[in-house]
């Protein structure tokens, strides 16, 4: 057998999820056209959400809105939108590995699955995040212009905004594994991505909503995804900081107990009968 | 000291049964129905290091379920496996460091990339060392002679060339034991050949032992020292090659496509089954007629446009070890009275 790495250390676990994450993002940049004209989309958006408050707060005769102006607005939904545009999810890969009986398969291989597939989602998602991201601040800039920026804030916007990845990854972890017992699982993608739509500030800033409305949704793991991080990012607070981050926490905790149950589940249906 | 040892082994699925008609579809959706199906049954056997054997069946006879098993995919429902010592149902990563696996219909290799992306990443699931790995992948390349493939996008390549990076993939790490699974499945004659040789060649040089279910009579032929027929889950053939040849693969049917009309065809080898202007099927006897002479006459007095040659199918196979078992039965049954 070929040597093996630095035998049992913690850089040979862990170089394989790296590896994943690398052979994810190479996978990606075959088809650059596919962002590219995701992309297009980004400014579309932008136009439309620029003209939308703009022509909304006119109306109100207002220059803010929950503390925001058109500006704030605008930025915080972009970078909600798209951060959740550029995201691979790891239920649909799950999802077909159950279904098609690869499952079986790929667990046999020496790695923890959802690590591997977690990690491989997150290098398939880089360049789209990094194309959606740059087209998205360009056409921020051109329509609405900059916000008044914090390097704090951008700091722990970007933290706030990997454990938002971690917790909406969780949740498709459980949208794909529940394929174990329903054979069509749709219903769930709908309503967790119309939820986070709604609840999850991708429409219409949490900031805007009715106060007890806002307190509900800020509690949601729906928000705690990427819309808190982008408000952190755009407008930071240190209170909310500390808040979004415990909410993050507990719901990445609980999804995450319910997702390794779900797999356990999963593994003793598989070994039984086959997938 | 067996690499590979399999003693009483079961496996029960529990399937789901939908009663026909609405009444009983819609009583089944609050009690359902389940049926037990006997995939494995008691079966039994050893592998020394470094055999190859052949472990065949028709569709359906327990043969990747016996796979899937001894690589801990599946787990037993009672009966004992050990595999290069270890149980593979609980210690399923560590005897993944030791086997490899190649199922035919399952690919290992990423689909839009090339296969050395693959086997870079494999390389560092198995932990392997960066010069070792190289020079490993090197030598496998070399001997697999896939270099000119390498770097083309797997889902460019074409199925032949294909499996012999998937077999690659497999062996990176230096298996001790390699299962594969229906490798020539969909495979052309000249692609199959190829991954015959390369099989074998791995056998010789690492010592590899093979594990190889197939329900191509071919495979077994060229390949296999030993040959363990298994059928409705049970083993029903348990030997070596040379004599599994000899006692049931004692035909070949040889199909010819004539470029102009041939109605005069005939040969001194073998027994004309079906001939028309254009056509012609032959059985061959293998114990009494000769191939080579048979192509050899043939190309000499005829134009050929399409030749075909097949293996008895493994249902006829099957059939043939039942009518003898049933020979050797009937004159105990008779002795016993």
């Amino acid at each position: 057998m070929p040597k093996r790495g630095v035998k049992n250390s913690f850089f040979s676990h862990f170089g394989k999820y790296l590896a994943s994450m690398k052979i994810g993002f190479t996978s990606e940049t075959i088809y650059p056209a596919n962002y590219l004209s995701e992309s297009i989309l980004v400014v579309v958006r932008v136009a439309i959400m620029a003209a939308l408050y703009r022509i909304s707060l006119g109306y109100l005769d207002a220059s803010e809105v929950g503390n925001l102006n058109v500006a704030e607005i605008v930025w915080i939904l972009m970078i909600t939108e798209s951060v959740r545009y550029s995201v691979f999810s790891v239920a649909r890969p799950i999802q077909d590995a159950i279904q098609n009986g690869d499952f079986a398969y790929q667990i046999a291989r020496p790695y923890f699955y959802p690590l591997f597939l977690l990690t491989q989602s997150f290098g398939q998602s880089i360049p789209f995040l990094a194309v959606n991201l740059s087209v998205g601040i360009a056409a921020c800039f051109f329509f609405v212009g900059p916000f008044h920026f914090s390097l704090l804030g951008l700091g722990l916007g970007l933290i706030s905004l990997f454990f938002g990845y971690l917790l909406d990854s969780v949740i498709y972890l459980i949208i794909g594994l529940s394929a174990f017992w329903f054979e069509n699982n749709w219903p769930l993608w709908w309503i967790y991505g119309r939820a986070k739509f709604i609840l999850g500030g991708a429409m219409i800033p949490l900031a805007v909503f009715p106060p007890l409305l806002k307190k509900v949704a800020e509690l949601l793991p729906f928000s705690q995804t990427y819309y808190s991080a982008a408000l952190l990012i755009v407008k930071y607070d240190q209170a909310s900081f500390g808040r979004f981050f415990l909410i993050q926490l507990f719901w990445i905790s609980t999804f995450g107990l319910i997702a390794t149950i779900m797999f356990r589940k999963g593994l003793k249906h598989v070994a039984a009968n086959g997938g | 000291m067996n690499q590979i040892e399999v003693e009483n082994l079961n496996k029960v699925f529990k399937v789901k049964e939908k009663p026909a008609g609405f009444w009983p579809g819609f009583k089944n959706v609050f009690k359902p129905n389940f049926k037990n199906v006997e995939a494995v049954k008691d079966i039994s056997f050893g592998v020394k290091k470094g055999e190859i054997i052949a472990f065949i069946g028709p569709n359906g006879a327990g043969k990747s379920t016996t796979i899937k098993m001894m690589t801990g995919i599946l787990h037993p429902t009672s009966g004992k496996i050990r595999i290069l010592g270890l149980d593979p149902d609980k210690d399923r990563e560590k005897l993944a460091f030791q086997v490899g696996a190649v199922f035919g219909q399952k690919s290992q290799l990423w689909f839009h990339l090339p296969a050395i992306d693959s086997f870079d990443l494999l390389a560092r699931i198995y932990e392997l060392d960066k010069a070792a790995y190289q020079k490993r992948r090197d030598y496998l390349v070399n001997i697999f002679e896939i270099e000119k493939y390498l770097k083309t996008p797997v889902r460019k390549l074409s199925l032949g060339e294909r499996m012999r990076c998937e077999i690659v993939a497999s062996l990176l790490h230096q298996p001790k034991i390699l299962f594969l699974d229906e490798p020539t499945i969909g495979l052309d004659i000249i692609a199959k050949q190829k991954i015959r040789e390369v099989i074998t060649k791995m056998n010789k040089e690492d010592e590899v032992t093979i594990f190889l279910t197939s329900h191509d009579a071919g495979d077994v032929e060229s390949l296999a020292e030993r040959t363990i027929v298994i059928n409705f889950g049970k083993i029903v053939y348990d030997n070596q090659t040379d004599l599994f040849k000899k006692e049931y693969i004692k035909t070949k049917t040889i199909e010819i496509v004539f470029d102009k009309p041939t109605p005069g065809f005939h040969t001194s080898q073998g027994r004309i089954l079906e001939k028309d202007k254009y056509n012609a099927k032959i059985e061959l006897d293998q114990s009494k007629d000769d191939l080579n002479q048979f192509l050899k006459e043939t190309v000499e007095h005829y134009n050929i446009k399409d030749i075909n040659i097949f293996d008895p199918s493994m249902e006829d196979i099957i059939g043939l070890i039942y009518q003898e078992k049933q020979q050797k039965d009937v004159p105990d049954a008779k002795e016993g009275r």
